[in-house]
């Protein structure tokens, strides 16, 4: 039981940090890391420093549980800041829960989505225009890229969710 | 440390099992399929203890279930982007595809028109039951307000902006 603890323990102060890194002004991507280290740095403070034996089992599974509920908080804040469906969620309950037709689509449209995607990946430096052409400059944003693509050919055997619809 | 090969061994059947499942899957039935597939881990993680004559306490079997929960859900998080494309990387793939030359400005009408991300959202959100239609507009289920609350309390928290989707 202690290795639920600790991990706990360990999840609480990389989020603790995660806030901390975001209201000193750094970067998402800064603040990530510094979530993780945090994490880290306690997990593995607290499986040296406490009282009682901790045995290589207790460890594993301590260490274990910090990465997935650290890989869950990381998706879970993501998804609150550039998930196309929470915003969607928020926008309508700010507006009382719900919207017409016509209003939700004049708000939520591919273009403006896409637009805003390109303007991020333009503002972050992982894509460039020149002479009116867009490039990928970012090695980590390529690797991501085809690994995803990679994924989704392996597990479901099309590139693209799009592609079953046949277009 | 009996427990914790039990739990990753269990997760890994559920993850390995789900993964193997999916191609022929409808999309409304992939995140529900983790639990069942992480049922059935269990399951074969009790029999195999059983089999073996492995005799463990209730703490450790409170391990086991809370370790492949996790490493089940975190699976699930990442099959999610595996399942729905990400429009960021939708695009880079797209730029990417076009080869050294980089893609044209003008194109991107064209892969707007080929990923229509909103509609695939919306579809997913109504099948969920997260959002209804009652014809004339679209009404957010009633149980959902506590988690946005949630989640904008901790981007508040954070000092962060309302710009994001």
């Amino acid at each position: 039981m202690a290795a639920l603890w600790i991990a706990a323990f360990a999840l609480l102060s990389a989020i603790l940090a995660h806030v901390t890194a975001l209201r000193l002004g750094m970067g998402a991507l800064a603040a990530y890391g510094a979530s993780l280290l945090a994490g880290g740095v306690v997990l593995t403070a607290s499986l040296l420093l406490l009282p009682q034996r901790i045995d290589g089992g207790s460890a594993l599974s301590a260490g274990l549980l910090f990465c997935a509920w650290w890989f869950t908080f990381l998706n879970l804040v993501q998804s609150f800041e550039s998930s196309l469906r929470v915003n969607v969620l928020r926008q309508l309950l700010r507006d009382g829960g719900s919207v017409d037709h016509a209003a939700f689509f004049a708000r939520y449209n591919d273009r403006s989505l896409i637009e805003l995607r390109l303007a991020r990946l333009m503002r972050g430096g992982t894509v460039v225009m020149r002479d009116g052409r867009l490039f990928v400059v970012s090695t980590p944003a390529r690797l991501m890229a085809h690994l995803f693509r990679g994924l989704k050919l392996l597990v479901l055997g099309r590139p693209s969710e799009f592609d079953r619809l046949g277009k | 440390m009996t427990a914790v090969f039990l739990g990753t061994g269990t997760a890994l059947f559920a993850g390995l099992l789900h993964a193997g499942l999916a191609r022929w899957l409808p999309a409304r039935l992939y995140i529900r399929a983790t639990f069942y597939c992480l049922l059935a881990g269990l399951a074969a993680c009790a029999l195999l203890a059983v089999m073996n004559g492995w005799v463990l306490d209730a703490g450790q079997w409170l391990l086991i279930v809370i370790l492949a929960a996790s490493l089940v859900l975190a699976y699930a998080l990442l099959f999610v982007g595996i399942a729905w494309d990400s429009p960021t990387l939708a695009l880079v793939n797209a730029i990417l595809d076009q080869g050294p030359g980089g893609m044209p400005a003008a194109a991107l009408d064209d892969f707007i028109r080929k990923h229509p991300f909103v509609q695939s959202r919306l579809s997913a959100m109504l099948l969920a039951g997260v959002l209804a239609d009652d014809g004339k507009c679209f009404v957010v289920r009633g149980d959902m307000g506590l988690a946005m609350r949630v989640a904008e309390t901790y981007r508040r928290l954070c000092g962060q902006s309302d710009r994001a989707g």
